[in-house]
């Protein structure tokens, strides 16, 4: 009897467990959701990926840890989905985070690390099956997608950060922020056939983010010098790089089906704005797109063209966990989920 | 979006640059006859011995506890002390600082025989630097003073620590020749070796001391990551360092002394940082140099009043090299040069009336002046003057059962810079009352309760690095108010219980912290903070000694702490009311000693509770606590006329515990120290 009653009692325990932890990734269906990169804060191990499921709005945060028992690592930068894998630039720690599409478990860990000293990878592009990874020592590394190694790499400028495919050719920005207050003012094209840079184009100091539109061209976000000179957009016309400089202010650029929304976030008043930007007139169409006078620390933006919703990451002070706020296609607040420290890339699931 | 890399380089450098009890005598109010002025340079002792003993209101290390922690390092010791917080970067010289009662490091003062150890730059000392072979004593004022005439800037901190060297001390007037030294040899080639000798002249003395230690500092680490159990090795963990120096005293007749001391020290340091995952990479360097000149003249202005001037300065020089930094040269490589300069005077006087002393009615006063500066070959970096003048008066009164004791201290500080914008000039008057009562009844129970307030100028780098200064900072204000009850519930002939509590509330405004306002990828210093923190102390010490002619001796220690620090800055944060980072709820220390004629067995047991690294009190943000232990036996005897001679050997966190200070930040594991010590007289 009290042998029945212990299996009884343990047969109860597993299957409790099993039906009531969310947190397993066995349970989760990644469907209908996003994946949020909360970078951490710089020497805290602290990245981490939270999990938002849009069906029932329920959050998991340090969703990495609990589907692969380890941590993401030091300073997370960038979080992109390509084929069947999530890839995540892991900074601080120096590597690339390949995770599987399917059950969000690390499929392999790509060490960025160059005669022993750590290339601090930052962004990352696609093109064909090649990632192309922009790291801080000067090079973009070519990963191939299938092996999942770095087969070649190719020089740039200084501290590229921001990259993007346009036609075969990649932009690179050249930010040269190791160099401050001397920044570098030129974004790297790069043969895609070759992988080779072909020129620079200078466009304005301290480049930084980079997009493409519908037709091809080129804009790049140019952060300044954080004091007298603005950080502002500028276009490239792939054909002839002449580059056009606009005069309003935008920190970051993120497209929406055929137009961009471009944020600011002033510092020194604490405000922050997004905008709508129309790359065929090349206009600023909106200057207030969204009401984002609740985000304190506007940190990421990310548009979900399935859903036609728009996502605002929220740093807070950088010390606090942080939210991401959602709202639908025409810029009318909808939800908020509160997820780890320092969110800035989302990825989604239909 | 990343921090801007030039933010994260300024963290690194701002964090390379900166973080028992003993029974003793009654200050105030016994009648003697006239004192001599070598007297006065024992801490906080200027009476004879009483024959009731009662417990001092410091916290005082002595030397035998000193000898028998074998610390690396003055931080090690004072976080026995109850109340105080220690934050350990690791390592040998690694960064090293105190906290005592939620007051951030820069509210401690720190003096060595009676002179501040001044750093402008970083507005904080690295304890990890100081080290303890040569000292006497150490002791830590928390609403009291640490020593007796020490200078005016440590008397207005928000507490002040003292330390007394043994090069620096007046040496009996029998001995002619006094020798220490040192060597030890531990874990991760850990080595250091130690010399001082002190030739009595006709009225004074010459000493002149060296030390070198070394280590490779290749500790092995442990982190549990998930599932996965994340060892390596720290690397880039070197250090090494040595001084130099040398002292001359004399003194004039009964009634005045005078001092100079110089000491040149130099440190070359692997800069390991934090255990970053799946990045084993380090290479910074620093290396620092110091010449440090002291002096000073103790003498007697009347029969009841005595007096010290005294003058320091020292050059500090630091060299910071990063090889492999991504700019366009490939690597950095920066000097800052910070030179501090004080001169001032304290005094310290009672009524003296027909010969007849009386202690009943006492003042103090004091003051001094100070300039400083800072260089760098950092182009981003301001230049920096700073000049400053403080004082003090204060008084000591007695009543049939009261004793009390204030001051009124004030100070100017007048900030130029000669590259940019000007730090504010800062003026402060601060308070600070003491009431105790007399000893009552056999158990020798006083009361005190005090209130403290100071503040705290920002550092220079906190009023100008690179894009994170601002110039526009105030100074942080700290508000103590404590209640104390001393006692010794027992006490027989040799045989003695004492017990120390005390409770506190303490607020700080305009707390300085660096927060993300001007733009995202600089962040700046600002005055933001309100922290509020109370809690309650506990020590119980004991000495006993026993068996067939007293050769047994047994001395324990306890001490609990219990602190809630809260962040009360903003109402609407998430942080609001939670503890602060990296201040523990509980810590805690038990060491027992138990020593048979010449052998001797020691434990120490260190415990700190769970911290956060952040300020939000998430899970995400716990740093584990830890438990600590290290055991020691040491062998002491004399042979021939004074001379003695000691081993010992000890086991440092015996029971090889993976713990950290600061998340990060990996402590060593178990390790092993061999010491020998000589002394002659």
């Amino acid at each position: 009897m009290r042998l029945i009653s212990s299996i009884l009692l343990l047969t109860l325990l597993f299957s409790s467990c099993k039906k009531d932890d969310p947190t397993t990734s066995g349970n989760v269906q990644l469907s209908n959701g996003m994946m949020v990169l909360c970078e951490g804060l710089f020497q805290q191990n602290n990245s981490s990926i939270s999990y938002v499921n849009f069906n029932n709005g329920v959050v998991i945060n340090d969703f990495f840890f609990k589907t692969s028992e380890r941590v993401l690592g030091d300073t997370g930068n960038d979080l992109q989905r390509y084929g069947g894998k999530i890839y995540a630039v892991v900074n601080g720690s120096s590597t690339i985070e390949v995770i599987s599409g399917v059950t969000g478990i690390s499929i392999k860990q790509i060490p960025m690390v160059e005669g022993g000293v750590p290339k601090q990878p930052r962004s990352m592009a696609f093109y064909q099956d090649k990632i192309l990874v922009s790291c801080y020592d000067g090079y973009v590394d070519v990963i191939d997608t299938t092996s999942l190694e770095v087969q070649q790499r190719i020089l740039v400028g200084s501290n590229p950060e921001g990259l993007a495919v346009s036609n075969d050719y990649l932009y690179v920005a050249n930010s040269g922020g190791l160099n401050f207050p001397n920044v570098d003012s030129t974004v790297s094209v790069v043969n895609l056939t070759t992988f080779s840079e072909e020129l620079k184009v200078t466009v304005g100091k301290n480049p930084s983010d980079v997009e493409v539109d519908a037709a091809g061209d080129i804009y790049v976000i140019t952060r300044g010098d954080y004091a007298s000179i603005p950080s502002r957009l500028n276009k490239i016309n792939p054909n002839t790089y002449q580059v056009t400089h606009f005069s309003f202010d935008a920190s970051s650029i993120t497209r929406m089906n055929g137009n961009f929304l471009i944020g600011y976030a002033d510092f020194a008043t604490g405000d922050s704005q997004v905008g709508l930007f129309d790359p065929v007139g090349d206009v600023l169409t909106a200057t207030t797109y969204l009401d984002v006078s609740s985000v304190q620390n506007l940190y990421g933006i990310t548009y979900n063209s399935a859903l036609d919703k728009i996502y605002i990451c929220d740093a807070k002070d950088f010390v606090t966990t942080g939210d991401v706020f959602e709202f639908d296609g025409s810029g009318a607040f909808l939800t908020s989920y509160h997820v780890g420290l320092n969110p800035s890339k989302v990825v989604f699931y239909e | 979006m990343l921090l801007h890399p030039l933010f994260m380089r300024s963290i690194l450098l701002i964090s390379f640059f900166y973080c028992f009890q003993a029974l003793g005598q009654d200050t105030t109010a016994v009648k003697s006859d006239s004192i001599p002025i070598l007297n006065l340079v024992s801490v906080d002792v200027i009476m004879p011995p009483r024959l009731r003993r009662v417990l001092p209101r410091n916290s005082i290390i002595g030397k035998q506890q000193i000898d028998e922690i074998q610390a690396n390092d003055v931080g090690e010791i004072l976080q026995k002390v109850q109340g105080v917080n220690l934050k350990s970067y690791g390592g040998l010289g690694g960064l090293k600082t105190i906290s005592v009662r939620s007051l951030g490091s820069q509210h401690s003062a720190i003096s060595i025989d009676g002179f501040s150890i001044q750093n402008s730059q970083t507005g904080q000392v690295n304890l990890a630097q100081i080290q303890t072979n040569n000292l006497q004593s150490i002791s830590i004022g928390v609403g009291e003073y640490a020593g007796y005439l020490i200078p005016v800037s440590s008397q207005i901190a928000g507490n002040n620590v003292s330390l007394q060297t043994f090069e620096m001390t007046f040496p009996n007037y029998d001995d002619t020749l006094q020798i220490r030294s040192n060597i030890r040899y531990g874990s991760f080639v850990q080595v250091s070796g130690y010399a001082s000798a002190k030739v009595k002249i006709k009225n004074g003395f010459v000493s002149g001391f060296g030390n070198y230690r070394t280590s490779n500092g290749l500790y092995p680490f442990d982190i549990q990551n998930g599932a996965q159990n994340y060892t390596g090795v720290r690397s880039n963990n070197d250090y090494q360092d040595q001084y130099f120096g040398g002292v001359l005293g004399y003194r004039f007749g009964r009634d005045a002394m005078m001092r100079i001391s110089y000491k040149q020290s130099s440190i070359d340091q692997g800069l390991p940082g934090a255990i970053i995952l799946y990045n084993h990479h380090a290479d910074e360097r620093l290396s620092t140099n110091d010449n440090l000149l002291n002096a000073d003249f103790r003498f007697r202005i009347t029969e009841g009043i005595h007096a010290r001037a005294y003058a320091n300065g020292n050059v500090n020089s630091m060299r910071y090299l990063d090889p492999t930094y991504f700019n366009s040269a490939g690597f950095v490589d920066v000097t800052y040069d910070n030179r501090n300069a004080n001169v001032g005077i304290v005094a310290d006087g009672h009524m003296v009336k027909n010969g007849a002393h009386n202690y009943k009615r006492a003042m103090y006063f004091g003051v001094e002046g100070g300039v400083s500066d800072l260089s760098s070959s950092d182009s981003l970096f301001s230049s920096p003057i700073r000049k400053q003048v403080s004082a003090i008066l204060g008084a000591r009164l007695m009543f049939k059962w009261m004793r009390f004791r204030g001051h009124l201290s004030t100070q100017y500080v007048n900030e130029s810079n000669r590259t940019s914008d000007d730090g504010k000039d800062v003026f402060g008057l601060n308070p600070y009352v003491s009431l105790e009562s007399k000893e009552i009844g056999k158990k020798s129970i006083r009361h005190r309760i005090w209130y403290r307030n100071s503040l705290r100028v920002p550092s220079f780098n906190e009023l100008y690095y690179n894009n994170i200064g601002n110039n526009e900072l105030n100074p942080e204000k700290a508000n103590q108010f404590g209640y104390d009850i001393n006692l010794i519930p027992f006490q027989k002939q040799q045989h003695e219980v004492y017990v120390k509590l005390g409770t506190y509330f303490n607020r700080v405004t305009d707390k300085i912290v660096a927060i993300p306002t001007q733009n995202l990828f600089t962040w700046s210093i600002q005055n933001v903070g309100i922290v509020h923190a109370y809690g309650a102390e506990i020590s119980v010490g004991t000495h006993v000694v026993f068996g067939k002619e007293d050769r047994w001796k047994l001395n324990g220690l306890g001490n609990y702490s219990f602190q809630r620090s809260m962040n009360m800055t903003d109402p609407n944060h998430s942080s609001y009311g939670h503890q602060i980072a990296y201040i523990p709820m509980h810590t805690g220390n038990f060491d027992l000693s138990l020593s048979y004629k010449k052998l001797g067995l020691k434990t120490t047991n260190y415990l700190v509770s769970k911290r956060y690294s952040l300020n939000e009190n998430t899970a995400s943000n716990e740093v584990a606590g830890f438990l600590v232990t290290d055991f020691s036996v040491f062998y002491s005897f004399e042979r021939w006329k004074k001379q003695s001679i000691r081993f010992q050997f000890q086991v440092k966190n015996a029971f090889n515990k993976s713990y950290s200070y600061i998340r990060s930040f990996i402590m060593p594991g178990r390790n092993y120290l061999i010491s020998i010590q000589y002394a002659l007289n």
